[in-house]
């Protein structure tokens, strides 16, 4: 049998018909020295095998509780939505009923008749009695000159779904850095078996000539593990960041109920604290560039530019590179910069990424018009006539698309006087893909 | 499999009595080590398998929260507006009342009549008194409060106390497992210390087999009393 630590020999096995070798001799004091460190060496790249076990299962551990948590926030999710959708039925029907004793009693008030009036005070104590059951008749829901800012209770009533849907959402990112660190350190795991047997095949007869080189090999390879598996380990996981995902929320709520500036501004606000709490908040950065551009096309004097809503979009891009919707707006973002070659370049790989964005497209045939490039322009109007000819755009994505074009036409036409005279094709040409007056 | 004579090792003296005990306990731990690792890896198995089913109930009591949540708000909902519809209806036939009370002797009548409908409507729309406070005012909370006991003593709605235990016999099972790769290491130090010639390297392997065994095993002790 093999005796691991007996001096090797480099013959397999002795010729039958030869005399029995001479006796193994004591071994050398330098050899015996090796044998000790290869023992030592075997013994600690095994418990560090068993640490990076122990640490494996534990990230495995920490990625189902990550997991079960994004499950349990999913149908919190659900469920808000539905308490949204219910409360926002129950709440409109009240307003609605309320609304309509107030038409009566307005209608009652110019009538003749000598009941009239009485009616009039029944009808309005009718309305009075039923505005204090509705949500929508508080203070805070009433716009200046009448009516009631409808947007905005529908996102206060959508929020807690909002708030959940992010925790899931952060909630399965946890569980995807959790799941990636219990990879890595099986893959660790590995390579200390394989230190391992490179450090035991070192004291076998067969590797008479390459015993040292096997034990530093093996050690080194087992060091080198165990440096990867102690980085992997210390690497932080983000746990949801409770003080983003309300920023976020609340920038949200102010963004899509915005009625003016102020609101806007309220949105930024929200959303650079969501970037200050999670400086990965991929989704914060992208509405945070929807609000700069919305703010930028708000300027009286017309759109200058959004040097913010770039960076923004080229951190979205940087943090999701798939993200062809906002490769788009990241083109868009330097088209108002003047920075044409740029925006050229975000739009081919917005396209590459989904060719069949008509909006996109569009865009891209824009820019190469009015970069003077009419040969690219006409084959990518073309390109953009067959992706509507051939019917894979729904009809209220053409809309959109139609809404859109005709927004910034209008928006370059007055403010980009150095591009007025190619205004009048483009426009031509938009009417004549999309089949719309614009 | 190279099978050749050797001569007796030169460096493991037959006369230490010591190292002679040890040798013969070499079996023993290996033994040992194997039964334990067994059962640090079929506690460890046994606890991961009951966090798995432990956090399924805890799932299913949450899917049955919010279903009873649901189900609540939508009941409060129609609470809430059959209260303001028959407070209106009320408000408008007491503002009538009180018009006839002032009104002409033709008119009355006409306005009475028209507030004793407007007070049959409101009253078709009926009211849970457990809605109500004495004074007859909403008291939506208390309802809804009323409502989410009253599911909770037909089903568990707390998901809290499963998700408690799982985390606990998660955190059980990661640590037998961690413990199930010592007792592994441990069992390979003692084959190392058994096959070794080399009385030297013996005593370590030896040493390190039963020092990490003895540790190992009075952890399993203390994660399964814990």
């Amino acid at each position: 049998m093999i005796d691991p630590d007996e001096e090797p020999s480099p013959e397999l096995e002795a010729p039958p018909a030869e005399p029995p070798g001479p006796p193994i001799m004591p071994a050398a004091p330098a050899a015996d020295r090796l044998q000790r460190w290869v023992a030592v060496f075997i013994m600690v790249v095994s418990l560090l095998g068993a640490v990076f076990a122990f640490l494996q299962t534990a990230a495995s551990n920490r990625a189902a509780r990550a997991a079960r948590r994004a499950d349990t926030e999913a149908v919190e999710t659900l469920a808000r939505l539905a308490e949204a959708a219910t409360r926002i039925a129950a709440e409109n029907r009240i307003w609605e009923l309320a609304a309509e004793d107030g038409v009566v009693a307005a209608a009652l008030a110019g009538a003749d008749g000598e009941e009239a009036p009485a009616l009039v005070s029944a009808y309005y104590a009718s309305r009075d009695a039923l505005l204090a059951f509705t949500d929508l008749a508080r203070p805070e829901y009433q716009v200046a000159g009448g009516g009631i800012d409808w947007p905005r209770f529908v996102q206060d009533s959508l929020a807690p779904s909002g708030l959940a849907a992010e925790y899931r959402e952060a909630y399965a990112a946890q569980r995807d850095g959790w799941a990636a660190k219990g990879g890595t350190l099986v893959v660790v795991i590995t390579v200390l078996a394989v230190a391992l047997f490179l450090i035991g095949l070192s004291r076998t007869p067969v590797a008479l000539a390459s015993g040292v080189l096997l034990v530093g090999a093996g050690t080194a390879l087992a060091a080198v593990a165990g440096v990867w598996g102690l980085v992997t380990f210390a690497r932080p996981v983000a746990a949801p960041s409770p003080e983003a995902i309300e920023a976020y929320v609340e920038g949200q709520v102010a963004y899509f109920s915005a009625s003016g500036i102020d609101d806007l501004e309220i949105a930024e606000a929200a959303f650079t604290a969501a970037v200050a709490a999670r400086p990965d908040y991929s989704d914060a950065y992208y509405w945070r560039a929807g609000v700069r551009l919305t703010l930028d096309f708000s300027r009286p004097e017309g759109p200058v530019g959004s040097e913010g809503a770039r960076d923004d979009l080229a951190r979205v891009v940087s943090l999701d590179p798939l993200n062809a919707v906002a490769w788009n707006d990241l083109a868009a973002a330097r088209f108002w910069l003047g920075d044409l070659e740029g925006a050229v370049g975000a739009i081919r790989t917005s396209l590459r990424l989904d060719p069949g964005n008509l909006l996109a497209n569009l865009n891209l045939s824009a820019f190469l018009l009015l970069g003077g490039d009419t040969a690219g322009y006409e084959s990518q109007m073309a390109v953009a006539a067959d992706l509507v000819a051939g019917g894979s755009v729904p009809d209220r994505h053409l809309q959109y698309v139609a809404v859109e074009a005709h927004r910034v036409l209008d928006v370059a036409e007055r403010y980009r006087p150095e591009y007025a005279a190619l205004i009048p094709r483009l426009r031509a040409d938009f009417e004549r893909v999309l089949g719309v007056d614009l | 499999m190279v099978d050749r004579p050797v001569s007796p090792a030169p460096e493991r003296p037959a006369t230490d009595p010591w190292a002679a005990r040890r040798r013969s306990l070499i079996p023993v731990l290996i033994a040992l080590t194997s039964v334990l690792g067994a059962i640090g890896a079929w506690r460890a198995s046994a606890a991961s398998g009951a966090a798995a089913g432990t956090e399924r109930r805890a799932f299913e009591d949450t899917v049955a929260a919010e279903q009873v949540r649901s189900q609540i708000e939508s009941g409060i909902g129609l609470i809430e507006f059959a209260f303001a519809r028959r407070q209106a209806l009320q408000a408008s036939a007491a503002s009538l009342r009180a018009a006839a009370a002032a009104a002409a002797p033709d008119e009355t009548a006409s306005l009475l009549a028209l507030a004793a409908a407007q007070e049959e409507a409101a009253s078709e729309y009926l009211i849970d008194p457990e809605a109500l406070r004495p004074d007859g005012t909403l008291d939506l909370e208390a309802r809804r409060d009323l409502e989410w006991q009253r599911a909770g003593q037909l089903q568990d709605l707390d998901p809290d106390p499963e998700m408690a235990q799982a985390a606990d016999l998660r955190a059980k099972s990661q640590r037998l497992v961690g413990l199930t790769a010592f007792f592994i290491a441990a069992a390979l130090f003692l084959t190392l210390a058994e096959v070794t010639r080399n009385s030297r390297v013996e005593v370590l392997y030896w040493h390190g087999g039963a020092g990490v065994l003895a540790v190992a095993a009075v952890l399993l002790v203390l994660v399964e009393a814990l």
